[in-house]
Formats: C-alpha cells, sequence, structure tokens
C-alpha cells in the first residue's frame, strides 16, 4: 500500500556522503482512544456480555497477541548512509527499540535504480541496488525502504543525488 | 487533476500521440503467431511516435514489468493460467489492477488481440467502464457448431457489442467475425499480417540438392489437419524416393505422425525436429524445397508467407483465408482431401524437378512488397485515428448495446456492467485517479559507457534500466 504520510529527509554530509531517512508516522494512542466508545457500541450489539466468559478469554489473547505483533513490527525509521569510498549501510530502526543494520561494501555495488513491481492492486516504485557478483550471496537486486515504499518523486531526487556523488556507479 | 501532466509538459499529445495497451493472454515467452503480431506492431507503432505498453499474464519465471527494445513495456500481472494459457473468466478481480495500470501509463486506447484471450476481453470491457476507446483484433476463423465455438461466439458477440472497432486479418475472417458477433460490417476493417522480411532471408545453398525436402512447419493439432498429413507421408515417400519430410511443432497429433513413421519404416525420410523457436523458423524453411500447408481452418496462414519470403513453393489447403494471402503463382491451392493434396504436392513436386520455379530472391522481393510492418501499422494508426475523431457513447448507450445482444445474455451483461461501474466508483472512493502516480515518459539515452570500467563476463546478461527523465 501506497503510503503518503511519510516524512523524507536527506542529510548531507557533502563530500563523505548522504543520508536519507524516511520517518514513519507514530503510533496513534489517542486515534485508538476515541475509538474505543465505537468499539464498546459494537460489543454491546454483539451482546459481548453473555457470551460465555472462556470465548471471551480467547479473544481477548487473541487481540492482545495482534497487538504485541503491531507493536513488534512497528517501523520508526528507515534510513540509507551512502558512504562514498565505503559502502552503503541500510538501517531500520523499530519502535521497541531494537535495530536492524547491513553493510555492503561500496565495490559489490554496481548501481542504483528505480524499478517498478506490481504489489496486489498496485504497480509500485521502488529503489533498488544493483548488487554485482564478488561473493556468491550478494547478487541480484536489493530494495530499498521496503517499510514505506515511498512515492516516485522521493526516488528520483534521492537517485538524482547519489549519481550525482557517485560518478563511477551505473 | 494536476498532477496528470507532471511528466507530459505538451497537452496536446493526445490529438497527434496516442498510448496505447495491447492486451492479450499471448505474449512472449509463449510463442506463436498472435505474439509475433502484437510485439511487431507494437514496435512499429512506437517508430511513429505512439507509446505502447502490453498487458499479458505472468509465466513462468517472468512476472512483474520488463522492458523490451526501443521501450516496449510490458506488464506481466500475476493471473494464472487455467486452460490452454488462458486466465480464469473472473471479470471483476481483474479491475483494479488494470485501472491502476490504464490510469498510470494514461492510456487512451486498449487494443485486444485474440477471441480466445480472457484477459483481452476483460480488459476491454473495464476499459469500456472507465471511457477509454476499445478495439479488438481477431486472429482465428471459427466454427458454428461444436460446443466450443458456441460459446466463445456468445462472449465475442458480447465483447464486440460495446467495442469501439474490430480489425481482422483477412476478408474470410472478417466475414466470419460479422457473422458470429453479429456486428455492423463497417465497424471491421481488414488489415493483414506481415512478415518479418528482413530475417525470412533464402538461402538455396542449404538446401539438399540430390533431394526435395518439404516442410510442415505448425502446430501439430486437429485443425491444422495433421490427420491429412499422416495420409499423405507414405503415399508420397512410396512413389517419390528423393523426398524427404521436415516436420517442425508440436502437439497432441505428433504420435499420429510418428505410427505412420514407425509402421513404413520411414525414420530416415520423416524426421520431427519437435517445438520450434521462432529465430529457428528461418534455418528450417531454407532448408526445404517445398513448403505443406494442411489446415483445415485459418484466417492468415503466417508461416506461408514467410516460407515464400524464404523462396519456397507453398502447396496448401484452399480454405479459409489462405487464398486471399498469396498471388496465384507463388501457391498451389487444393481441396483439402489426402487425394487433392497429393496431386498438388506431385504439381509442385513437378515443378522442382523441372526447374520451373520462380526465382527464390525474386518472390522475396515481392513479398517484401507486399507483406510489410510499417503498412499494418500506418493502418492500424487510422483505425486509431477514427475511433478517437468518434464520441464516446454514454452509460445509457452502453447498456441499450449490452440489452440489444440477447434476451437472457442482455439481461445478465447489464447486471454485471452496472455492477462493474458500481465497483470502479468504489475503486475510485479508496484511491482516487489522481492519488495514482502516473510514469515518467521513456526517454531512449544512450549512456557512455565508462572506459575503466570491467566488461561483465559473457554469461551475465546486463540488466537493462529504464532511464526516466526528470
Amino acid at each position: 500500500m501506497l503510503r503518503h504520510d511519510i516524512r523524507f529527509a536527506h542529510k548531507n554530509y557533502g563530500r563523505q556522503g548522504s543520508e536519507f531517512v524516511i520517518e514513519h508516522p507514530q503510533l496513534h494512542i489517542f486515534r485508538m482512544l476515541y475509538s474505543t466508545p465505537l468499539v464498546t457500541f459494537v460489543a454491546y450489539l454483539l451482546n459481548l456480555s453473555e457470551w460465555d466468559e472462556s470465548s471471551l478469554y480467547i479473544v481477548f489473547v487473541i487481540l492482545l497477541c495482534l497487538f504485541v505483533i503491531k507493536l513488534y513490527r512497528k517501523v520508526l525509521t528507515e534510513s540509507v548512509l551512502f558512504l562514498t569510498a565505503m559502502g552503503v549501510q541500510i538501517e531500520t530502526r523499530f519502535l521497541l527499540g531494537y535495530c536492524t543494520t547491513r553493510f555492503i561494501d561500496m565495490a559489490n555495488i554496481k548501481d542504483i535504480v528505480i524499478l517498478e513491481a506490481v504489489n496486489m492492486h498496485h504497480i509500485i516504485f521502488y529503489l533498488a541496488l544493483l548488487l554485482q557478483k564478488k561473493e556468491k550471496q550478494l547478487t541480484g537486486v536489493l530494495p530499498l525502504f521496503t517499510h514505506s515504499w515511498p512515492k516516485l518523486s522521493i526516488l528520483q531526487t534521492l537517485c538524482e543525488t547519489v549519481h550525482n556523488k557517485f560518478p563511477n556507479l551505473g | 487533476m494536476e498532477s496528470k501532466n507532471i511528466f507530459t509538459p505538451d497537452a496536446n499529445r493526445n490529438q497527434i500521440k496516442k498510448n496505447i495497451c495491447m492486451v492479450s493472454d499471448f505474449f512472449y515467452p509463449n510463442m506463436g503467431g498472435v505474439e509475433s503480431h502484437i510485439y511487431q506492431l507494437s514496435q512499429c507503432l512506437i517508430e511513429r511516435g505512439h507509446k505502447v505498453i502490453i498487458v499479458t499474464h505472468f509465466y513462468k519465471g517472468r512476472e512483474g514489468v520488463r522492458y523490451l527494445t526501443n521501450g516496449l513495456k510490458v506488464y506481466y500481472i500475476p493471473f494464472t493460467p487455467v486452460y490452454n494459457q488462458c486466465i480464469l473468466p473472473s471479470m471483476f478481480t481483474t479491475l483494479p489492477l488494470l485501472r491502476n495500470i490504464f490510469i498510470r501509463e494514461e492510456i487512451d486506447i486498449v487494443h485486444g488481440h485474440s477471441a480466445f484471450s480472457t484477459l483481452a476481453h476483460e480488459a476491454m470491457f473495464h476499459a469500456r467502464t472507465m471511457g477509454l476507446r476499445s478495439i479488438f483484433t481477431d486472429h482465428s476463423l471459427f466454427g458454428f457448431a461444436d460446443a466450443s465455438s458456441i460459446l466463445t461466439n456468445k462472449v465475442l458477440t458480447v465483447s464486440l457489442a460495446d467495442c469501439n472497432h474490430t480489425i481482422c486479418v483477412s476478408h474470410t475472417s472478417k466475414e466470419n467475425t460479422v457473422l458470429r458477433s453479429s456486428i455492423k460490417p463497417e465497424m471491421v476493417s481488414v488489415i493483414p499480417n506481415a512478415v518479418d522480411t528482413t530475417i525470412f532471408v533464402p538461402d538455396p545453398s542449404k538446401r539438399n540438392p540430390t533431394k526435395i525436402t518439404v516442410v510442415v512447419v505448425s502446430r501439430l493439432v486437429y485443425r491444422k489437419g495433421m490427420d491429412l498429413l499422416a495420409g499423405i507421408i507414405p503415399l508420397v515417400c512410396r512413389r517419390y524416393p528423393e523426398v524427404n519430410f521436415l516436420i517442425g511443432g508440436d502437439g497432441p497429433k505428433r504420435i499420429v505422425l510418428e505410427e505412420v513413421r514407425e509402421s513404413y519404416h520411414l525414420h530416415d525420410r520423416v524426421k520431427m525436429l519437435g517445438s520450434l523457436k521462432h529465430s529457428e523458423m528461418r534455418d528450417v524453411l531454407v532448408k526445404g524445397d517445398i513448403l505443406l500447408n494442411t489446415s483445415l481452418t485459418e484466417a492468415f496462414c503466417i508461416a506461408m508467407v514467410e516460407a515464400v519470403s524464404c523462396g519456397l513453393q507453398v502447396v496448401s489447403t484452399k480454405v479459409g483465408g489462405i487464398p486471399e494471402v498469396l498471388p496465384e503463382d507463388l501457391i498451389i491451392l487444393c481441396e483439402p482431401s489426402v487425394q487433392a493434396l497429393f496431386q498438388g504436392l506431385e504439381k509442385a513436386l513437378h515443378f522442382s524437378k523441372t526447374g520451373e520455379i520462380l526465382d527464390a530472391f525474386e518472390t522475396h522481393k515481392r513479398i517484401k512488397k507486399m507483406y510489410n510492418w510499417r503498412k499494418v501499422a500506418e493502418r492500424t494508426e487510422k483505425v486509431y485515428n477514427n475511433v478517437m475523431a468518434t464520441p464516446p457513447r454514454d452509460v445509457s448507450q452502453r447498456l441499450t448495446k449490452f440489452y440489444q445482444t440477447g434476451s437472457l445474455v442482455g439481461k445478465l451483461l447489464i447486471i454485471v456492467a452496472v455492477i462493474n461501474i458500481i465497483y470502479l466508483a468504489l475503486l475510485q472512493w479508496f484511491l482516487p485517479d489522481e492519488k495514482i502516480e502516473r510514469v515518467p515518459v521513456f526517454v531512449q539515452r544512450h549512456r557512455q559507457q565508462p572506459t575503466n570500467k570491467k566488461t561483465l563476463p559473457s554469461h551475465e546478461v546486463p540488466v537493462q534500466i529504464p532511464n526516466f527523465n526528470t
């Protein structure tokens, strides 16, 4: 799904490189609180209070699990750091504090390109690193910003900046 | 609608150059006449300045968006083929994705190919719902009696009722289409197929001078008259010891031919090549002296034109649109029976023995003049211009058209059409047209290769990257 409420920032480190950060929207606690009366009303319509106790427990546990999974998978920021002479660091920060990082050596990167893919009922644009065959596992394309799929104009500015800073790409 | 013109600076583009979407279940890597027709026509339309994209269902190992030569974009959309390479007719499931493609590519005309293709019919229906023009090209002839053709004919009636224009590949095909789908004859144009004469060049040195080779290239199916072929092979082989057969293609009737080969001990004289790639066609054709076509029904036999372009003598059955394809001196026509075909073949053999055959390069030149993809594209462009000039139909006119297709079918169709309109409105509410990102114009830019760059190893195919102008 295309998301338009993300924030994009470009941190320019001059000749050393560039960092591109995509900030995701915060978790809407208030929106959840506002929807409580609605949920209560629906519960009333379904006669939830008259349900058998054990099935209510099951529903509660399922909902709690879903909430925990959502919290666990919620992404705060995605960033891609391009460093001249070094390589590319892809970082994803999650709400619960942990973060995943991946570093790819400049020698393995052939180019950065905008590609298109079919995503359910949409065709999306996405940014990808073309990897070169140096090590066995580093071949093919590596999509970037896979949690947000930013829109084309963002991708175009990013691509252009990178190509200006790294003239030997492509 | 301000976002609509972000990537297309000239607003007049719609008047002159059009954005065309070719839709068919049949496209490369699948092989056949329809596939190469779509590809060649698209290439020539791109050459004339139009923007062309192709939509087809995915093939094994080929899905998503691909680019072919000259920025011809192909969408391999994820709908599984169920029967004969066609997707399951589901009407509504294809709408969201097709709408997305039509809007992001700013399509003006949707051009469906082949009556068998479910995807083409659905795409044309959705295009009409969205208010775009639709054109249909029919590539094959049908009967009226058996169950499958009754069903396909009904589908065609329904589909063509709302289509802006129809193109057929021969006059016989036009007659057939008009009868089958009960549309007005003025709604149908005839634009024949063409061949790429730069590929199909004669090469008499490849022929076997001591023998006469009869080539058969077709899918080995009932429609192509393989039972007739199975009858002729033993007759010819018995009477003419210098004649060899070369059979290219595959299909359910292969077993019949192999049986014949087995029972008459003709392994050294009848060579079966199995299914051929289109690129291998020419190499097979130039090995032969005579092309034998035994089709029982054919709208336009492209293999025959390719063979004549390679300088072969053609013997064919006189069915469907075949008599209009080639001038009389280039073809020997016979009735579709074993005896008549045998006589025709004897005549051709007599010509080759006495050397009365036409010069291969002379016939190649004549075909080059007659069948040219650029001319086909020019004529198709005229159809596009006419269609764009006609005022669009509104909903009530469309529904009236649907109602007239049949007493029961008409009513069902109206229900489907109305549901489709409501579904489209729902989709527009969830994701408005303006929110869909438009695709930038593809500009072919020849990148300069950096001199210090290491060359790729030969097994690594360089990825073709579309260049977007920003």
